[in-house]
């Protein structure tokens, strides 16, 4: 908000605007690309792994480690305190 | 395009004499060359585009040129779309003190996209350009090139990589979380920034060129049962055409709104 401690001449147009904070969170589109970066980024390289080791059980574990990892991270940032 | 493709697929069985049975509409018909040849073609999408831009400044610039107190109603359309932009998804999201940098960025976006979309259903174009991957490719460079370079600007290389992550969580977790969060700042959120509008104008125009063709192919090739289906057929066509305008203003809205979202994260200093 304008006060003594701003620039000191705010035009009647920032004024007008003044006193809009913007978002302190995202919206939840984007909390959608954190559930799918998870499973990704921990499913490909465990999906690498068993490529190179020849097995194919690393996969699954590492999906679903990255989708708890999203979802911890989800809450920790866009959850309610 | 369903114009275009309803005209072939009426001469094609004629031409030959028999139909074999219901063609549905595949991605390749999507890809319409007008000249050139390999990379290096031209298509009918670009052409689209080209076209959609100029209508834009065209337009634009001669709704605003004799900008009066009291609107025209051209001008009054411009300020509201615009006004829309700038305070809804602008200011509300970035804040009142950056934001004015970013609104010639985001209404761009807004009203390219959306002009874009509906070309998908308004009859002689019918032909989402954001259908074609490469188009929300080029737009989400843009926008990543941006929130990029405005965070490294605003708090310098260090601080900008390191602000990404949240603070105050117990050690051990920040091994598994600091991978996902550059993954994700990185390459997770342009890409399902870019697939999320592709895909959304891609597949709503496959089910609007199947409602269209499969009615016509019911109508004009099959038994009398047929041709009464047809017309539910082409009542789904008509009802989605109305989802679609929903879906493309919605789409373009979602797009400007999360470009401003990650402007405003890269900006932003609580974290």
């Amino acid at each position: 908000m304008s006060g003594p401690t701003d620039e000191p001449d705010l035009t009647p147009l920032q004024q007008k605007d003044a006193g809009h904070p913007g978002r302190t969170t995202p919206p939840m589109w984007d909390a959608m690309s954190y559930v799918l970066a998870g499973p990704i980024v921990f499913g490909l390289p465990a999906y690498v792994g068993d490529r190179l080791l020849g097995t194919n059980w690393i996969v699954l574990p590492g999906v679903l480690v990255g989708m708890a990892v999203s979802l911890y991270l989800v809450w920790v940032r866009y959850g309610s305190d | 395009m369903s114009l275009h493709l309803l005209g072939t697929s009426l001469v094609a069985p004629m031409a030959s004499g028999e139909g074999e049975g219901f063609h549905a509409p595949t991605p390749e018909e999507f890809y319409w060359p007008i000249f050139g040849s390999g990379h290096w073609t031209f298509t009918r999408p670009m052409a689209v585009y080209l076209i959609s831009i100029i209508l834009l400044c065209f337009v634009l610039v001669a709704l605003t040129k004799r900008a009066a107190i009291v609107p025209s109603k051209g001008q009054w359309l411009v300020e509201q779309a615009y006004d829309f932009v700038r305070n809804t998804i602008a200011r509300d999201t970035i804040g009142s003190k950056d934001f004015l940098r970013f609104v010639p960025l985001l209404f761009s976006l807004f009203s390219v996209i959306l002009l874009n979309n509906l070309f998908g259903i308004i009859p002689p174009v019918q032909y989402p350009t954001m259908s074609r991957i490469g188009f929300p490719i080029a737009l989400t460079l843009i926008v990543y090139a941006v929130y990029h370079i405005a965070g490294v600007r605003r708090k310098g290389v260090g601080h900008y990589l390191t602000g990404m992550i949240p603070k105050g969580l117990p050690k051990p977790i920040y091994a598994l979380i600091i991978p996902l969060e550059y993954a994700t700042y990185f390459i997770i959120r342009p890409l399902t920034l870019a697939l999320r509008l592709f895909g959304n104008m891609f597949a709503g125009h496959m089910l609007l060129l199947l409602f269209i063709m499969g009615g016509e192919y019911m109508l004009l090739h099959g038994g009398i049962g047929l041709k009464i289906t047809s017309i539910g057929s082409f009542a789904m066509a008509l009802i989605f055409t109305a989802f679609e305008a929903l879906i493309q203003f919605l789409q373009a809205y979602i797009f400007t709104l999360l470009a401003a979202t990650y402007i405003s994260d890269a900006l932003s200093d609580e974290h």
